[in-house]
């Protein structure tokens, strides 16, 4: 049997390796994907005081550190038994949609647009954001300007940009000033502007992917994710839902403290990464998935007028619970105008600039659970303290894992549609690593180390010898 | 303007962070793209990142500019390209590597990271 090595996948947070295993004819047989990341960071956290888990968790990741503040100080809140001050709920809403518009404004303008824009054929060596610069400087500009945005959001509302200390067990440290309000204000017709070309622009080379939308991971599986209690889309607070490919609504309103009747997590061999799946399914029947895609599959509605427009347009195109993974790029670009829309209306609300932000308590639960959707899917964090307050247990939950069994399989349908192991040609193996992208993984847990990140694509015969290779 | 970057949460990943505070420069988890606005400003830029293909506490400079973009999305290239395209102007820019040892979760710099650290602080003040 041959076999084919993406490792890692390219443009993406993270490595991660694709394994194309080749039957004797040449078409696939099999693929894995594996996921690198390092697991231990739940060993690692085991005595510290409970109030320290938002500032460490936050290091995790550099691309997400809100998210998993927010996962966390919710996981906090519970071990305080507070209800966070309404000002603070307000404002810890706020920098989660400045997080969401920078971190989807990377995926679409900075990962993704090479391939959407300059095609999965194009020149290797040109079909990265330089590529894309020099076809459409306009395009590069409106990334930077949208990540900017986000980005110095977040830095009007926590001070600092990478590990933010402002969002704290019980509410917030601070709140927000007047001038900073007016600031983000000023900004938002810009970004809104940016979002609106974005989602115009990829609207107009949608129909170049016919075949990609019809092959990228179309496998009928379950999405998960927060809603509110009207049944629309939210992001920082709301009940979990389970809806199937079909539209039924399987479980709804699934409070925090009940994820684990619903969720468990199986340990697959090729991967340091826990495969979570719906419980009462069992492995791998309760297969599902998370992400943008998921979030508009599970919702009613957005809420917000413009994004409930597109997703209107959106469910008109591809149906009420569209499978394909390459519509998460689309989904994408819907939220990012929601979550512009959702800071204009939180930044107009006067109680945002209320001075009463924090409840302070000391330990009165020793469990605390905080569930998210982070830009990437549903975060879940969950702790067990002592009297004292020091972490005995805690588990994390990340969106990549979630999703570490869609991806898994949409790799699969990807490669027995588009990989011919007779005549390789390398646009095909670009897509098997796309289908990924798609997904947009998180795997940024992992080392940044210069030199641990090349790019190698490898073709081996049946006895093991290395017949082609690609290093990108 | 010194721009070290790594997570300090990763052993020897955190001595491209530490220089750069050490040094007064930018500490960043990781490179992200609006970093090419703040380059367009610069004169000369010294990226410090730990390196995984060097021996541990090994010191290399290497000269970079936007022709060495890669395709990582990311890059010191490909952020000096980026505020080239964009910003019309880029920094010249030397990227120095430190061989790490251990990148594991909670690990604490290895003694090879930290000489090398020492080693590259020397370079970087002698270079003035």
């Amino acid at each position: 049997m041959k076999r084919i090595t993406i490792d890692p996948v390219t443009r993406i947070e993270g490595h991660a390796k694709i394994t194309i295993h080749l039957g004797d004819d040449g078409k696939v047989a099999r693929t894995q994907f594996h996921v690198t990341q390092i697991r231990g960071f739940e060993k690692f956290t085991e005595g510290r005081p409970f109030y320290e888990m938002p500032g460490i968790t936050s290091r995790v990741c550099g691309i997400c550190p809100i998210s998993h503040l927010l996962a966390s100080s919710k996981a906090c809140d519970a071990i305080l038994a507070v209800r966070i001050p309404k000002a603070a709920a307000l404002l810890r809403e706020l920098v989660h949609y400045a997080q969401f518009v920078q971190s989807h404004a990377l995926s679409f303008f900075h990962l993704s647009s090479p391939d959407l824009l300059l095609g999965f054929d194009s020149d290797i060596a040109k079909r990265n954001v330089i590529g894309v610069i020099e076809k459409h400087p306009e395009l590069a500009r409106d990334g930077i300007e949208l990540r900017k945005f986000g980005q110095h959001a977040i830095e009007i509302l926590c001070k600092e940009r990478v590990h933010p200390s402002w969002i704290v067990p019980g509410g917030m440290k601070e709140p927000l000033s007047a001038a900073g309000r007016s600031e983000m204000l000023a900004g938002l017709p810009q970004a809104k502007e940016i979002a609106r070309r974005a989602l115009a622009l990829f609207k107009s080379v949608l129909d170049r992917f016919d075949e990609e939308i019809k092959n990228f991971g179309t496998a009928p599986m379950m999405s998960a994710g927060l809603v509110d209690r009207s049944g629309a889309v939210a992001l920082y607070d709301g009940g979990l839902r389970f809806r199937d490919a079909e539209g039924a609504v399987v479980e709804d309103q699934i409070p925090a403290e009940d994820y684990a009747t619903y969720i468990a997590e199986a340990s697959a061999k090729d991967s340091y990464m826990k495969s979570p799946y719906f419980r009462p399914r069992g492995f791998p029947a309760g297969i599902y998935r998370v992400g943008p895609l998921a979030r508009l599959s599970v919702a009613d509605r957005c809420g917000t007028p413009e994004a409930d427009k597109e997703l209107a347009e959106f469910r008109e195109r591809f149906g009420r619970t569209p499978r394909s993974s390459f519509l998460y790029h689309y989904a994408r670009l819907i939220e990012a105008l929601y979550a512009l829309e959702r800071m204009e209306v939180l930044l107009q609300d006067p109680r945002i600039l209320d001075t009463h932000v924090r409840a302070r308590a000391g330990v009165n639960a020793l469990e605390g659970i905080g569930v998210i959707e982070a830009p990437r899917g549903t975060l879940i964090h969950h702790y067990k303290v002592n009297e004292d307050g020091g972490i005995v247990w805690a588990n994390l939950i990340v969106a990549t894992g979630h999703n570490a069994l869609a991806i898994a399989g949409s790799v699969e349908e990807t490669a027995k549609h588009f990989v011919d192991g007779g005549k390789l040609q390398e646009g095909m193996l670009n897509r098997v690593s796309a289908v990924v992208r798609a997904y947009d993984p998180c795997l940024s847990c992992s080392t940044h180390a210069g030199g641990a990140t090349p790019v190698a694509v490898e073709l081996r015969a049946p006895d093991g010898s290395l017949l082609d290779e690609a290093r990108t | 303007m010194i721009l070290g970057y790594g997570n300090s949460l990763r052993g020897d990943d955190a001595v491209g962070p530490q220089l750069a505070t050490i040094l007064g420069g930018l500490a960043v988890q990781q490179l992200v793209p609006e970093l090419a606005e703040r380059l367009a400003s610069e004169e000369r830029v010294i990226f410090i990142d730990a390196r995984a293909d060097l021996p541990p506490g090994e010191v290399q400079m290497m000269p970079v500019d936007g022709e060495s973009a890669s395709t990582h999305w990311c890059s010191p290239g490909s952020l000096l390209r980026l505020a080239l395209e964009v910003y019309g102007k880029a920094p010249e820019a030397i990227l120095i590597g430190i061989g790490g040892e251990s990148f594991d979760l909670g690990a604490p710099l290895s003694e090879a990271a930290r000489q090398g650290m020492e080693k590259a602080l020397a370079q970087i003040r002698a270079m003035g």
